[in-house]
């Protein structure tokens, strides 16, 4: 049964979209037609601070919910802060099931992509 | 129209309200609530009902009343089946020969006796999910044993052809199973214009209570199978246990009502199934799985290219249909008949099975068509290209 907040953003999900190239922006792509998921997730930053997220995803309701979720918590986080999102605040924010639980870890390990991509440029 | 449309005929029927009335007195009533095992008034009453119904089971499918036995189910049936035939057959050989996109109610049997020393050939089905009697005749040996094969496919709704299996078989030793569990009340069955030893029916696939379905087992020649359930020598020692009156004169119901109805509620059916595939041809990017022309009406297995299955059936709470492909933190479960007639993972798990039935109303069909494609568009404006 989904929680009321995985509903919300299965069916309003936030900030979908692509942003596009710049030197500000970074981009973490998913791809696992194993198991049907594809995530594009991209971020602008300013001065350490994130001002834009969009994404872009495709899989079951919870995925769909977790990017969003997390689009939207990106928002206005010092770049510092995408380290410390962990799958099990996640997983307890969003009441995910056990069946679902590997959503939180990809989101947790996009994050942590995200970082090491700024990091490296 | 109920606030939920049903699509998911296939997984299971309503209850049929002229069956609930037969089965009630059954439930309800001193009189009619005997054991058919006993020799007193009510236990005779008992036995009349389901001599009754048995006779109604076997008009479905053009058999002798003598030749059906009751069980639980499909699955059961089929267990006693395959399990039975090997079993008692063994001295004649050790190999089975079925297909790569049987029930699990075949494939789990078949896997079990496998471990116990059988060798099992799945035959591989085409795109269409068809399988042809040349390749069931190619792949028989010496000793082959049986061949288990369905009469129409519960995800994709191709229709097998029995009667050339059947007769590439009929002067072979082989022992040939049908499940018809989707097939009864859909299609003609006629056991005796095929040469079919045991075929399988479930009660909840046309109508009929859960919990009830039936084996006919071939009289003439007589096909002898060893019973898998003892205690009591009920069905003629084949399937021992206290016979469900209630469930079985359900079954009977159902069945002769799907006799009456099988000339006229395909076609309605069919009109159903064409104002689906109507509806979708605007949608770009779908397939429909299975076969063109050798399938039931009452199936519509269709890929949606873009969008994850689970999602679509979330994004619509309101239509009752199913996915057989699920992905959890566990496994990839993609449906093994999809990759079986050539899907990836990716359209399996972006497929979903609709399937009509008796209650289905065009208005339900307009309605559900409308929302299952916005919900794809939506879907497919978040996913990447």
């Amino acid at each position: 049964m989904m929680s009321d907040l995985v509903r919300q953003h299965f069916h309003e999900p936030c900030f979908i979209g692509i942003l596009p190239a710049g030197p500000k922006v970074i981009r973490v792509e998913i791809d696992s037609p194993a198991t049907s998921r594809h995530i594009i997730f991209s971020i602008e930053v300013e001065q350490s601070r994130i001002v834009q997220a969009r994404h872009l995803v495709r899989g079951c309701p919870y995925t769909i919910a977790t990017f969003s979720y997390l689009a939207n918590w990106c928002y206005g986080q010092m770049l510092v802060n995408l380290t410390s999102m962990t799958r099990a605040f996640l997983i307890d924010q969003l009441s995910l099931p056990a069946t679902k639980v590997h959503c939180a870890a990809m989101a947790e390990d996009t994050l942590r992509q995200l970082y090491l991509q700024w990091e490296n440029t | 129209m109920h606030t939920t449309i049903y699509l998911d005929y296939m997984a299971t029927t309503p209850l049929d309200s002229n069956v609930l009335e037969a089965m009630l007195p059954y439930l309800q009533e001193l009189e009619l609530a005997g054991n058919s095992g006993s020799t007193h008034d009510l236990g005779i009453k008992a036995l009349k009902a389901v001599e009754r119904a048995r006779e109604q089971v076997s008009l479905l499918i053009n058999a002798e009343p003598e030749s059906i036995i009751f069980t639980s189910g499909a699955t059961e049936s089929l267990n006693l089946a395959i399990k039975g035939a090997a079993e008692f057959h063994q001295r004649k050989g050790k190999h089975i020969i079925t297909t790569q996109v049987e029930h699990k109610a075949v494939l789990d049997t078949c896997q079990y006796l496998q471990q116990k020393n059988y060798e099992v050939t799945y035959l591989k089905p085409d795109s269409e999910g068809i399988i042809t009697a040349q390749q069931v005749a190619g792949a028989l040996r010496d000793d082959t044993i049986l061949v288990a094969i369905m009469a129409v496919n519960n995800e994709i709704g191709t229709i097998y052809d029995i009667a050339s299996i059947a007769a590439c078989i009929e002067h072979h030793q082989a022992i040939l199973v049908v499940d018809a569990a989707q097939a009864a009340g859909k299609i003609p069955l006629d056991c005796k214009a095929i040469p079919i030893d045991l075929l399988a029916i479930s009660g909840h696939k046309l109508y009929g209570p859960k919990g009830i379905g039936a084996l006919y087992i071939r009289r003439k020649p007589r096909v002898r199978i060893a019973a898998q359930m003892h205690g009591g020598g009920q069905e003629q020692g084949l399937r021992s246990g206290t016979l469900p009156t209630h469930q079985i004169v359900g079954l009977g119901k159902a069945c002769e009502l799907a006799r009456q109805c099988l000339d006229s509620e395909p076609t309605f059916i069919a009109t159903l199934h064409e104002q689906f595939i109507q509806a979708f041809a605007d949608i770009p990017h779908i397939k429909i799985n299975g076969a063109t022309k050798a399938r039931v009406p009452h199936n519509i297995n269709i890929s949606l290219q873009g969008i994850d299955a689970e999602a679509l059936l979330a994004g619509l709470p309101r239509l009752a249909m199913s996915t057989t492909s699920a992905c959890n933190s566990i496994v990839n479960q993609a449906s093994y008949v999809l990759k079986a007639i050539g899907a990836t993972d990716r359209d399996a798990l972006s497929s979903i099975r609709i399937s009509l039935g008796r209650y289905t109303t065009p208005a339900e069909v307009k309605i559900a068509a409308e929302q299952i494609a916005a919900e794809v568009i939506r879907l497919r404006k978040i996913a990447p290209r």
